[in-house]
């Protein structure tokens, strides 16, 4: 029982030193730690926006915490954040593709339903007008001229 | 006949016109050119009445405007440097004065940002003719190559910097 009590201790101590060790990787007076961590979530970002997937509520957030961390370099709530929107950019990445596969079958599907708008007016139309024309007249009574 | 020729010719020629319309419109046919943009504004955040004299060892504030266009999210940065008239930057090349201070965000295609900056303004030995510019470059962060890349659009600001007696 005090084994598996020391051996949580150590392993809490162990995560919190190692979370420390990132933070102040992160502190550094210049910014060039935050470019080359922002710089891995905007390509993922880029890639996301091409595949359609509306990222902009993540792109708000990156950049209240490249702000928040121009203020307060090393910040830990910013460092968090952008790790947590790290997270959230993978699993956006696995259903990107079904996305955008979706997304074009849907947008295609439209453009080919308009499209044959056209071709549906040529032919129905005149049988349209037709139909109203007889219907309208359903009760007129035919008299031959004498 | 009884549906006048002319008259479908009509309907038809509109319907087809609406349709090619609706068409581009889903599809998103465009050729648009990628662009960024950078504007300097007063301490408001207007165009106009910016500080024309100000005393060294001192900071004012001014606001930034920042456009994207470029059809995809960008990390950019505003790069401020302090120079004389032969020190401003070029289409091609920025300015070769060192940096004093920059600004960093994220923008989203066809999204823009403006914030107010305050910006110190050292004294310096060298006088720049008495005609400083406070010179803000815009750069881009290219994910590709993983460096920053000046973007060729700059404003500035020329000032009168007064000595302390």
């Amino acid at each position: 029982m005090m084994r598996t009590f020391l051996y949580l201790l150590m392993l809490t101590l162990s995560l919190t030193i190692i979370h420390q060790m990132i933070i102040l990787a992160y502190s550094g007076d210049n910014l060039s730690e935050i470019d080359s961590l922002v710089s891995s979530i905007m390509k993922d970002l880029e890639y996301l926006e091409s595949r359609e997937v509306n990222v902009s509520s993540l792109i708000q957030r990156v950049n209240e915490d490249i702000k928040g961390l121009e203020k307060d370099p090393g910040n830990a709530t910013y460092i968090k954040d952008l790790e947590s929107i790290r997270d959230e950019i993978k699993a956006l990445k696995s259903d990107a593709e079904n996305i955008y596969i979706i997304n074009n079958i849907i947008r295609y599907s439209t453009a080919v339903g308009i499209g044959l708008v056209p071709v549906a007016v040529y032919i129905l139309l005149p049988r349209i007008y037709l139909y109203i024309w007889y219907r309208t007249r359903r009760r007129w009574i035919v008299q031959v001229r004498k | 006949m009884i549906l006048d020729e002319e008259v479908f010719a009509v309907l038809m020629a509109v319907v087809i016109i609406g349709s090619v319309l609706g068409i581009v419109n889903i599809i998103h046919i465009s050729s648009g050119e990628s662009f960024t943009a950078i504007g300097l504004l007063n301490e408001d955040c207007k165009i106009g009445t910016y500080p024309k004299q100000v005393l060294e060892n001192t900071n004012i504030t001014l606001c930034i405007y920042v456009y994207n266009h470029m059809g995809r999210p960008v990390y950019y940065k505003v790069v401020y440097k302090i120079g004389g008239e032969k020190d401003l930057p070029t289409n091609t090349s920025p300015s070769s004065m060192p940096e004093v201070m920059s600004w960093r965000g994220v923008l989203d295609n066809d999204e823009n940002h403006t914030f107010k900056i305050l910006i110190p303004i050292p004294s310096y030995d060298k006088s720049f003719d008495n005609k400083t510019a406070l010179i803000f470059e815009l750069w881009i962060y290219d994910t590709s190559s993983d460096k920053w890349v000046y973007t060729g659009e700059w404003v500035h600001l020329y000032i009168q910097v007064l000595k302390r007696s």
